[in-house]
């Protein structure tokens, strides 16, 4: 067995609030006459948001091409494993530079050797 | 040979200015028809919630604003955003007014301004509606025993019960206003009705 709920506005205290309240919506002349002017200070946001529409359309482009440019030069600009592999580079290039002087070093030392050996010969 | 004419701000002014007139005028004659409808049981609502007249004012002064300045252009839902805003600003007047409540009890010196405050505010609000022959159907005494309790009503409570059975809203759309569940709207509205019965009916 269903059972049907009641509605809002169906039983009898809804109906003796709503009916007291709305008694009470006729508004004297004092409380019109202030709406009025709310209504009227409502309204006069009106026109000045027109106007800016179309400036508000400018901005907005002009923030979009912004943020384009600002996305192009982030992806034109080299991606920061380039750096990494440019330094592991240059730190092979200083190890071999090492072991280039150190052949130097040796180089000559067999040099001095040779020069010797051949003087005692 | 020239294939666009770029505009001036002044030669842009005068082109759109006859047709925006007119569509202004157009938003401006459906907007004050809108605000007058709503009007007053926007104020009722507000003034019921508050318990202040001016307080009242100000609340529907803030969303009449909002609506008109951020919403003009969507004119098949200024009802529930209208509601929306007005609701949302009455929230906001509680939550300002329980801030107030932590404030005094933690520095006299605002307890003092509250004081000095609330000497000039009466408890009573404002009369704003004319005395119409309707009105006489209804005892003063009658209305402000069933202002009364609303107003005991917690204010989610209060808010869904008016829009419900005042404004005669459904469920969805008194949840759009009020930013919750359908399911939270049938939670308050039933508690609301159980507690205005305990209130305002005579107990067996």
């Amino acid at each position: 067995m269903t059972t049907k709920k009641k509605q809002p506005g169906e039983t009898a205290i809804e109906r003796n609030i709503c009916s007291a309240l709305d008694q009470t919506l006729t508004l004297n002349d004092t409380t019109l006459t202030r709406l009025a002017d709310i209504r009227q200070q409502a309204l006069a946001e009106l026109p000045a948001q027109d106007c800016n529409r179309p400036r508000n359309l400018w901005i907005i482009s002009a923030s979009g091409v912004a943020v384009c440019a600002v996305l192009a030069i982030v992806l034109l600009l080299p991606p920061p494993h380039r750096n990494i592999d440019q330094r592991v580079t240059e730190l092979e290039w200083l190890i071999n530079n090492e072991d280039l002087t150190m052949m130097e070093a040796e180089f000559e030392f067999y040099e001095w050797a040779v020069s010797e050996m051949d003087s005692s010969g | 040979m020239r294939w666009m004419t770029v505009p001036t701000t002044e030669s842009w002014a005068q082109a759109c200015t006859g047709e925006m007139t007119q569509h202004t005028a157009q938003i401006r004659l459906a907007l004050n028809e809108f605000f007058l409808q709503v009007q007053g049981k926007a104020l009722r609502q507000a003034q019921i919630a508050t318990g202040d007249t001016d307080e009242a004012f100000d609340i529907v002064q803030h969303a009449m604003m909002k609506l008109t300045s951020r919403y003009s252009h969507q004119q098949d839902v200024w009802p529930p955003l209208f509601q929306r805003i007005l609701q949302n600003t009455i929230r906001d007047w509680f939550r300002r007014q329980k801030m107030r409540r932590l404030l005094f009890w933690s520095s006299p010196q605002v307890a003092e301004t509250l004081f000095v405050e609330s000497e000039h505010s009466s408890n009573e609000p404002i009369d704003i509606a004319a005395n119409t022959p309707e009105r006489k159907m209804i005892s003063r005494q009658q209305l402000s025993a069933i202002e009364s309790a609303l107003r005991e009503l917690p204010p989610r409570q209060q808010q869904v019960f008016l829009l419900r059975a005042w404004w005669g809203h459904n469920t969805e759309e008194t949840a759009f206003a009020m930013r919750c569940s359908t399911g939270s709207v049938k939670t308050h509205y039933s508690r609301a009705l159980h507690k205005l019965k305990t209130l305002l009916e005579p107990s067996e």
